[in-house]
């Protein structure tokens, strides 16, 4: 095997000044690019959107979600098979186009399975009775007497067998039931096992088709220049410097003035043109902020009472006859999502038609901005979805990364391609919002907490962007109350995974730690106490405790911290192990984490989710901030905007609380309690609060 | 490839987008160490992973190791 010994970059430098073009053929579209249902010509069993049997016996279940490496295209599939009675090993995926057929196709949340927890199961069901129902007829059986078992129906009185490619002409004709009966969790062979996931072979040999890859014929590449300040407009633009790149076709304004694209014969041309534009820019008001001044925005907002979001009882008061009380002051930054595959979108709009590739978690919510772009009704409107090369939030909405691909269509005849840069996406990208939280709680004689205040500052948003997580705590506290400010600087924010929760994990969490030290009480037993009603949740505290040694010395040098977290109906509690070095450097040796996510679909996919999350968000709590400098993001890519290497990895230890509970969701529930799992931990070994993110060195 | 085998085994890849560079970087790393330890394939395995795949990462390349 020959040795490496040339590094990626100086293959590219290479390879580029000597005039070489990287193209490289796909023929992926196929393979994992997504169709619209057609009619078939063929005569085949297809009782919903959902499924289909061809009379050779193949199933091909289709996905209305998108896989950004969650695992849906395995599992969502896999509920279908499991009440189908389907052989597994016959089943073909396919990712389904924007199509009201798959119902709501907005993958976030964490809310796939459980949003097709039921229709899905119920479109398998459907299938499997009236194929039952079919061979029934054919053998003139009462159809109590036959059963459905992984791929064919059985007689067992007469022995008698059908494949359900034999079934398929019959089970057509069949009326499709409202109603069908659905299996016994008891009865599962598929759901609950280890299936290994079907997008893992493509994945490993270079076959997955993202949607940088998309290829079609005639199509034009783009490069956007963005004003580097958020909200800035074009003054002017010379488009000369970048005509004269050889390949450089075209220079259009875009987005009402918010952007130029340049359109070449190729991605890297684009990049050259965009490089020597010449863009005059109407800055407008967002540069006037600057970190330092929204810091103290925010502190001086938060002087003043805010929106009242949720008050029990009477804080207040409660405060005021309060054997002691415990105040802290906590601000979360901006962030960046830093998807590994930037954003890019794929555009066609011609005929009075229009065409779009994208990687997006949201191919509806592309159709409907692409109608409002072109004015097209949504049934002209095709959407293909790609894989994702990560998602966290970034690609489900607003869908910027669309707009621009469908205005620059608009303008060409060609298809086009739009590609940003890893600094684009950095720097024009759409951010979890940065907060500032005054947190103030009450404590009876006893250490139990009887108010608790929160005053939550930050930018203008949705709910489930600011508040959720803060707004209702799992704990037991009788006077509450959350008040919302809002100040804000103009950086656009979208949702990052966990979103409300992804900060206001970390502040309750870490301020509920603060009570609890103040009670002189266990950490472990100061929540366990204030859950008691809840056993779902007890029980992956007391998981999470037990497993992690709590109680028990920690290996030498290290110290814990812990973290309890509901994040929709999935209960989550981790465990953190951490040491601090005498330089103040952090090192997360283990975390531990316990989870009662329901039923569990695929218990391999939920590890690696619950693992993903835990990555995602202690690369943020170590590291993540995003920097704004006179309205502009300062950070530009990952050598400054720094992410968890293999290095730093902690040991991981996931521990699943079997149930017969409706599957919870599991993408982001691991997300929330990491931060302040990590930030305890330091509090236990070194006595200093963690009230500012990100951790870096502990002075 | 053993490499591509251990991957699928482990069910490494999330999104999948950074797993090409992270199998040849794996693949190079056997190729001059048959055998590497965890302190090894730290030193040699920096690639960025943002769906968090670097403890199956790890496990793979041990088990890779095994059959190379």
């Amino acid at each position: 095997m020959t040795h490496v010994n040339v590094s990626r970059r100086e293959f590219l430098k290479t390879g580029a000044t000597a005039g070489a073009s990287l193209m490289i053929g796909f023929h992926f579209l196929a393979l994992t690019t997504s169709h619209r249902l057609s009619p078939s010509t063929a005569v085949v069993f297809k009782p919903n959107a959902w499924l289909e049997i061809s009379p050779d016996g193949s199933v091909t279940i289709w996905t209305g979600r998108s896989e950004m490496g969650q695992g849906v295209r395995t599992a969502m599939p896999m509920i279908v098979a499991e009440e189908l009675e389907a052989d597994w090993r016959r089943v073909r995926v396919m990712q389904g186009d924007a199509d009201p057929a798959y119902g709501d196709q907005v993958t976030v949340g964490s809310r796939s399975t459980r949003s097709g927890w039921e229709p899905l199961r119920k479109a398998g069901a459907a299938g499997r009775e009236m194929l039952i129902s079919a061979a029934a007829l054919i053998w003139s059986v009462p159809r109590e007497q036959c059963r459905a078992r992984s791929g064919a129906v059985e007689h067992p009185a007469s022995g008698r067998t059908l494949g359900y490619g034999a079934l398929v002409a019959r089970a057509a004709t069949l009326p499709v039931p409202e109603n069908p009966p659905l299996k016994s969790p008891a009865d599962f062979r598929i759901l609950g096992t280890r299936v290994p996931r079907v997008d893992t072979p493509d994945k490993v040999t270079g076959r997955a088709g993202y949607g940088l890859d998309v290829r079609v014929p005639g199509m034009m590449h783009a490069a956007v220049a963005r004003c580097p300040v958020f909200g800035g407009k074009v003054k002017s633009f010379d488009p000369a410097p970048a005509l004269a790149v050889p390949g450089v076709k075209q220079v259009v304004q875009i987005g009402g003035g918010s952007g130029v694209a340049i359109v070449a014969e190729n991605t890297w041309l684009a990049f050259q043109g965009k490089r020597v534009l010449k863009v005059e820019w109407d800055e407008g008001a967002t540069a006037q902020w600057s970190n330092d001044g929204i810091s103290t925005a925010f502190k001086a907002a938060a002087e003043k009472p805010g929106q009242s979001v949720r008050a029990v009882g009477d804080v207040d008061a409660a405060l005021q006859g309060a054997a002691s009380t415990v105040e802290a002051v906590y601000q979360a930054p901006y962030l960046a999502h830093a998807c590994m595959e930037p954003m890019n979108c794929t555009a066609h709009v011609s005929g009075g038609r229009c065409e779009i590739w994208a990687p997006t978690q949201s191919p509806q919510g592309v159709q409907r901005e692409a109608a409002r772009v072109t004015g097209l009704p949504v049934s002209s409107i095709t959407v293909h979805v790609t894989y994702l090369g990560g998602g966290f939030g970034r690609r489900g909405g607003p869908v910027d990364y669309a707009t621009e691909a469908v205005e620059l269509a608009q303008q060409l005849d060609t298809p086009v391609q739009v590609v940003w840069t890893r600094e684009d996406d950095i720097q024009n990208g759409l951010y979890r919002p940065a907060t500032y939280n005054v947190l103030r709680a009450g404590l009876d004689a006893a250490g139990r907490p009887v108010a608790w205040s929160h005053r939550l500052v930050g930018p203008d948003g949705a709910s489930f962007m600011i508040t959720r997580g803060a707004d209702e705590l799992i704990y037991a506290i009788p006077n509450f109350r959350l008040e919302r400010v809002v100040q804000d600087p103009g950086i656009p924010i979208a949702p990052w995974r966990g979103v409300g929760p992804s900060q206001n994990g970390w502040v309750v969490e870490s301020f509920v730690d603060e009570l609890a030290h103040a009670a002189g009480q266990d950490a472990v037993a100061f929540r366990r106490a204030l859950v008691a009603e809840k056993p779902r949740l007890v029980a992956v505290l007391n998981l999470a405790a037990q497993q992690a040694g709590w109680g028990s010395p920690a290996p030498e040098g290290r110290s814990r911290g812990i973290a309890l977290w509901q994040f929709g109906e999935t209960s989550v509690c981790e465990v953190a192990e951490v040491s601090v070095g005498t330089d103040g450097g952090v090192r997360v040796h283990r975390v531990v984490c316990a989870a009662d996510c329901g039923i569990v679909v695929n218990p391999d996919t939920v590890e690696a989710q619950l693992q993903g999350a835990i990555v995602y968000g202690l690369t943020a709590a170590l590291y993540g901030e995003i920097v704004i400098e006179r309205g502009r993001v300062v950070q530009s890519n990952f050598h400054d905007y720094r992410m968890l290497k293999l290095a730093e990895m902690p040991a991981i230890e996931v521990s699943l609380v079997k149930s017969e509970a409706v599957p919870g969701g599991v993408g982001e529930a691991g997300l929330p309690p990491i931060a302040p799992a990590v930030c305890n931990a330091i509090f236990a070994a070194t006595g200093k609060r963690i009230r500012k993110l990100p951790i870096g060195r502990i002075a | 490839h053993p490499v591509q085998r251990a991957w699928i085994a482990e069910d490494v890849p999330q999104c999948g987008y950074c797993q090409s560079g992270q199998v040849m970087a794996a693949a190079a790393l056997l190729a001059v160490n048959r055998r590497p330890t965890d302190a090894q394939i730290d030193q040699a395995m920096t690639n960025i992973c943002r769906c968090g795949t670097y403890q199956r990462i790890r496990q793979a390349i041990h088990r890779a190791a095994q059959e190379v």
